[in-house]
């Protein structure tokens, strides 16, 4: 019994690319924690890998790329999830989506369908970028205001936490950055930001189970896994008939 | 005295705003889902062009001013 969590990690514009390197802190934690960790990062994060990987019994789906009300998309914009074809899929699971819109129908559609939570947006995720950091977007002190909020949620949910907890903890953090922002010591430059954190954060949702946890799942039993034990027995017993046979 | 209340038509909100762009600081990039990221003088022109980009901004700015009277913030 182990805790797995299933992450998709498209990268081939600014956005995916900002969303790739801001969850490479997540897996390193997760890592840590003893979290088996299923990366489809850049080509990996396809339809015909998602679909196979998603198979393994994860707990904790962590979707990241482009979405509408329908889907949510990976590499080059194919799409993984999609309403009315595979929500099936995410039953018993947790998912997190960070893209834009896809709580909208298709995050109800996978609890209809047995998914435990989906946490995400019912509308578009928008974010400001510096566009001196483009190129290093972990240290986008700007971005950070937008993609912390999210990083939050995944933090919480793979320590342990309730998916309530977790989405309350993202909320507190939004409000957290907006209070800074509008404070008297904020910049004018500062204030840009405040109407694109509080729209994500009025559209941030937690649908399904509030009290949802990460929990560990069983192994799949899967024929490969135990294929070197079941060769070396038939060389053993090979070899021993071939003794009795001499 | 009787509250007056004037209907904004859609070419003031767009004015609206636009002059609030103006003010946004260069240097920056507005990321929108799969429509891409903007510069501020690109969502100026999506604004006054009235398309789909530009009826995003005009949604967000207004949820914005609508919560600055009921309080940004959960407590205000």
């Amino acid at each position: 019994m182990t805790k797995k969590l299933l992450i998709t990690r498209p990268d081939y514009e600014t956005t995916t690319n900002y969303l790739f390197k801001w969850s490479e802190k997540l897996i390193t934690e997760a890592n840590d924690m003893g979290i088996i960790v299923d990366d489809l990062k850049s080509n990996f994060a396809n339809r015909k890998e998602f679909d196979k990987k998603i198979k393994n019994n994860h707990g904790f789906v962590y979707l990241n790329g482009h979405g509408s009300p329908n889907i949510v998309t990976g590499q080059n914009g194919e799409t993984l999830l999609k309403f009315a074809d595979n929500e099936s899929c995410v039953k018993d699971k947790i998912v997190y989506a960070m893209s834009c819109s896809s709580a909208k129908r298709l995050g109800k559609s996978c609890v209809a369908s047995g998914g435990l939570s989906y946490l995400g947006y019912d509308e578009d995720f928008i974010f400001i970028i510096d566009e001196e950091k483009i190129n290093n977007p972990k240290e986008d002190t700007l971005a950070s205001y937008f993609l912390s909020p999210s990083n939050h949620l995944v933090e919480h949910l793979i320590s342990g936490k309730t998916t309530g907890e977790a989405f309350g903890v993202s909320q507190s953090v939004f409000n957290d950055c907006i209070k800074t922002l509008s404070s008297s010591e904020a910049s004018p430059a500062d204030r840009d930001l405040l109407p694109y954190l509080v729209w994500d954060r009025d559209h941030q949702v937690c649908l399904g189970k509030n009290d949802a946890v990460f929990k560990e799942t069983k192994d799949n039993f899967q024929l490969i896994n135990i294929l070197p034990y079941l060769l070396g027995f038939l060389f053993i017993i090979g070899l021993a008939l071939w003794f009795i046979i001499k | 005295m009787p509250i007056i209340k004037k209907k904004i038509s859609k070419t003031e909100i767009r004015s609206l705003v636009v002059e609030r762009l103006k003010t946004l600081s260069s240097g920056r990039r507005i990321s929108i889902g799969a429509d891409g990221d903007f510069s501020k003088e690109e969502l100026i022109n999506h604004v006054e062009k009235g398309d789909k980009i530009g009826d995003k901004i005009i949604k967000v700015q207004i949820n914005y001013l609508q919560s600055l009277k009921k309080g940004i913030l959960p407590n205000d």
